[in-house]
């Protein structure tokens, strides 16, 4: 038995079904950040604002986050490196210690969907100049040039619970470096 | 007979076809990375941490990856950075070179929370490390970072290789991260 696939505001049309066998459809395409910002409101914005750095010679700790969520994973979307040198940047991944942490100076942490009052379930820290960052492991270095670089990871790197991970950078002068990063919480689903 | 779509959540919206008879969808865009970095563990960086160049008038190799796994392996991005104006170029099927002999480089499963480790030869490059044969796939230049978005199309087979070279325009250390996904489920 085969069927067709009517229009449901009543109009009459029916679903085309290509020469290749595909079924037609027009559709509008959605970011999984804008479907979790939409549906569980659980996209976020955070930023350290601009962090004065003088130290050259060493790299200082500006951006931690944890993941505080009792149940679901940190999805990164967007790191977004801002500064007025060329500045190179550390990721690391399990920090255990060091000033930017112990001295929990809070970044602003925003909720991508301006309707919901909810909260991020992180911790997110932000550096001054000379903090220090130990334990963990490098995962990533790059250079940001100035204005910044956008690296887009779309999701892909996630975060379990608990788990922990910085940022720091040696600007390559004095300068004002800044940290943006956007990114959402999901079930370990898709 | 024709049918109507229903919302399975009872709520009795009927899906729309428009006059140009197509079903109208909304759809949530995953990229491959994703799917297989949340569902199978299975998707991957290869970062080299950042290598320093003294060599400004020949290209040094510095990410060599050969596909020792049993599937076949997708280039989905690459992040290439600098601190100086930087020329990379982007070989398929090296068939030798002091890069292949480099140090060992670990991959970094994406999926934080998975211990899941995948099986390919990935090699750390250094100043006026070499790679001969192969074929040129691409170009590109770095003062900063730049990503190349690849998204999986690029397909290493196993036993074949991809190697990554670098030739700055001054003394410099250059960084790249291969992030890679196996499809499991192809």
């Amino acid at each position: 038995m085969s069927n067709l696939i009517k229009d449901g505001k009543g109009r009459g049309y029916l679903a085309e079904v290509t020469q290749d066998q595909r079924l037609r459809t027009e559709s509008t395409i959605l970011t999984n950040m804008y479907s979790v910002s939409i549906d569980d409101q659980l996209a976020f914005f955070a930023t350290t604002g601009f962090v004065p750095l003088t130290t050259t010679t060493s790299f200082s700790g500006v951006m931690y986050v944890k993941n505080t969520s009792a149940t679901k994973n940190l999805h990164i979307v967007l790191v977004r490196p801002s500064e007025d040198v060329l500045t190179a940047w550390k990721f690391i991944v399990g920090p255990t210690g060091g000033t930017l942490i112990s001295n929990a100076v809070a970044a602003t942490t925003t909720n991508a969907n301006g309707t919901s009052p909810r909260g991020a379930d992180a911790l997110v820290y932000q550096g001054a100049d000379g903090d220090t960052v130990t334990g963990g492991i490098e995962a990533t270095h790059f250079y940001s040039n100035v204005g910044g670089n956008a690296i887009q990871l779309d999701g892909s790197v996630l975060l379990p619970v608990n788990g922990t991970f910085a940022f720091v950078a040696k600007p390559s002068a004095v300068a004002n470096v800044n940290m943006t990063l956007m990114f959402y919480f999901n079930d370990n689903r898709v | 007979m024709s049918n109507l779509i229903k919302d399975g959540k009872g709520r009795g919206y009927l899906a729309e076809v428009n006059s140009k008879q197509r079903l109208r969808t909304e759809s949530t865009n995953l990229s491959n990375l994703f799917t297989v970095s949340l569902e199978d563990e299975s998707a991957f960086a290869l970062p080299t941490g950042f290598v320093p160049l003294t060599t400004t008038g020949s290209y040094s190799a510095i990410l060599y990856a050969n596909n020792t796994a049993t599937k076949s392996m997708h280039i989905s991005t690459l992040t290439l950075s600098s601190s100086v104006i930087t020329q990379w170029q982007l070989l398929v099927m090296p068939t030798g070179g002091t890069i292949t002999s480099g140090t060992l480089l670990k991959t970094v499963n994406i999926n934080l929370a998975s211990e899941r480790e995948i099986n390919i030869d990935g090699r750390l490059g250094f100043d006026g490390a070499t790679a001969t044969g192969g074929v040129l796939l691409g170009s590109f230049t770095t003062l900063g970072t730049g990503q190349l978005k690849i998204d999986g199309a690029m397909i290493v087979p196993r036993n074949k290789s991809i190697v990554l070279l670098a030739k700055p325009s001054a003394a410099t250390d250059v960084s790249a991260d291969l992030f890679i996904y196996f499809d499991i489920a192809r």
